[in-house]
């Protein structure tokens, strides 16, 4: 169970690296962020707006495929395996602010701390059941998330 | 065109006429019980829907927390026919009789303060509005007084609808947990509609709501309605 924790662990390390790599170092990257950033103007400057769109979301939804493979070794596999942790996804990149890398990976490591917290005080779904009320509150004082990219809209 | 407005008008008539006479008629006498209540089901399904057509279709406001309120205004009715079923005779070989059959597996020896309203069938029908409602105000009133629109405002009813799902799974001995409220038998005495044929679909009846024409007036005003929803972009 240990080695197989992290493993995970060393896998999600391994995938954030590259993930990162790829947006802030490659040219892929820079083209994401510059769509990200003014679609309409990027195209002007002769991106191709809909590729980039069709390989972040190939790319995007290849992560997710890795993760689940990984998911396997800590957790059963079913049909209804995933439906179990996308609120728990959703609010961790919202909560992060959902153009932020760093961000997504501050407020994971957040979330599930602070679970794990509470879950050592009260039972396991009172614990969830007050960190997802928590992250609620705090979208709702801050909707754009933690981190913040300046984003001409 | 006065002519083609009236005939619109006459036309909508006609098609909910036809409607009511197949819910209220046609399916009744052709239908055995099972698929009759089947289409009872379906059609509370479609009073979900009509929900979700005025909030995210008319007014741009996606709600993936629907079904909270679907699930508190069915919590609110089968309390009450729970207790109903959960009469002294009914459950005398439990350790306390008069007690819904959850509660007494789950060592709880009276009832609830907040189960005990659920007996008065009056008090009932009034929280099956008014308990949706109430926690929809303060959901709505949260959100949109301070601009909390369109992607976040989906993920949170979704979080929100998470949330509910724990807490009641996790305190079963006053929900059910998750097998629900199970075993209804008699609404005042009456065959539950799973024993006895009953046209509960009349309800259908109540759905072409009055006032649906207020929120569509707001659609396609951007300005009218800054916060829920998708953007003007």
């Amino acid at each position: 169970m240990q080695i197989n924790g992290l493993f995970v662990m060393g896998l999600t390390l391994l995938i954030t690296g590259i993930v990162a790599l790829l947006l802030y170092k490659s040219r892929w990257g820079l083209q994401v962020r510059a769509v990200v950033s003014n679609r309409t103007m990027s195209g002007a400057v002769g991106i191709d707006t809909r590729r980039i769109d069709m390989l972040t979301f190939g790319l995007g939804c290849g992560i997710a495929g890795v993760a689940g493979s990984a998911f396997t070794m800590i957790g059963s596999t079913g049909p209804t395996a995933g439906q179990l942790y996308i609120v728990d996804t959703f609010l961790v990149v919202v909560f992060g602010g959902a153009q932020s890398l760093l961000g997504t990976v501050a407020s994971a490591f957040t979330i599930s701390q602070s679970q794990s917290t509470l879950e050592f005080f009260l039972t396991g779904s009172m614990a969830k059941v007050l960190t997802l009320l928590m992250v609620i509150g705090l979208l709702m004082l801050r909707p754009q998330g933690l981190f913040v990219l300046k984003v001409r809209r | 065109m006065p002519a083609t407005r009236i005939d619109s008008r006459m036309l909508e008539l006609i098609g909910f006429a036809l409607v009511a006479a197949l819910i209220l008629l046609v399916l009744p006498l052709m239908l055995d019980i099972f698929r009759l209540n089947l289409v009872g089901k379906y059609l509370t399904y479609a009073f979900v829907a009509v929900g979700l057509v005025l909030c995210w279709g008319h007014t741009g406001i996606l709600s993936l927390g629907q079904g909270v309120f679907f699930g508190l205004g069915g919590y609110c009715m089968a309390a009450f026919l729970k207790l109903e079923a959960s009469s002294v005779a009914n459950t005398k070989i439990q350790s306390t009789p008069g007690i819904p059959d959850f509660m007494d597996w789950n060592q709880i020896t009276e009832l609830p303060f907040f189960w005990i309203p659920f007996k008065s069938l009056p008090f009932t029908l009034l929280a099956v509005i008014v308990v949706p409602s109430i926690a929809a105000f303060i959901l709505g009133a949260a959100m949109f007084k301070r601009r909390v629109g369109g992607v976040y405002f989906a993920i949170i009813t979704q979080a929100l609808a998470a949330v509910l799902t724990i807490l009641i799974v996790g305190r079963q001995g006053y929900t059910g947990g998750i097998n629900g409220i199970t075993d209804l038998r008699t609404l005042l005495g009456l065959g539950h509609p799973y024993r006895r044929r009953k046209i509960h679909p009349l309800l259908r009846l109540l759905l072409p709501a009055a006032g649906h024409h207020v929120p569509r007036a707001l659609r396609g005003r951007e300005q009218a309605r800054p916060h829920p929803g998708g953007d003007a972009r």
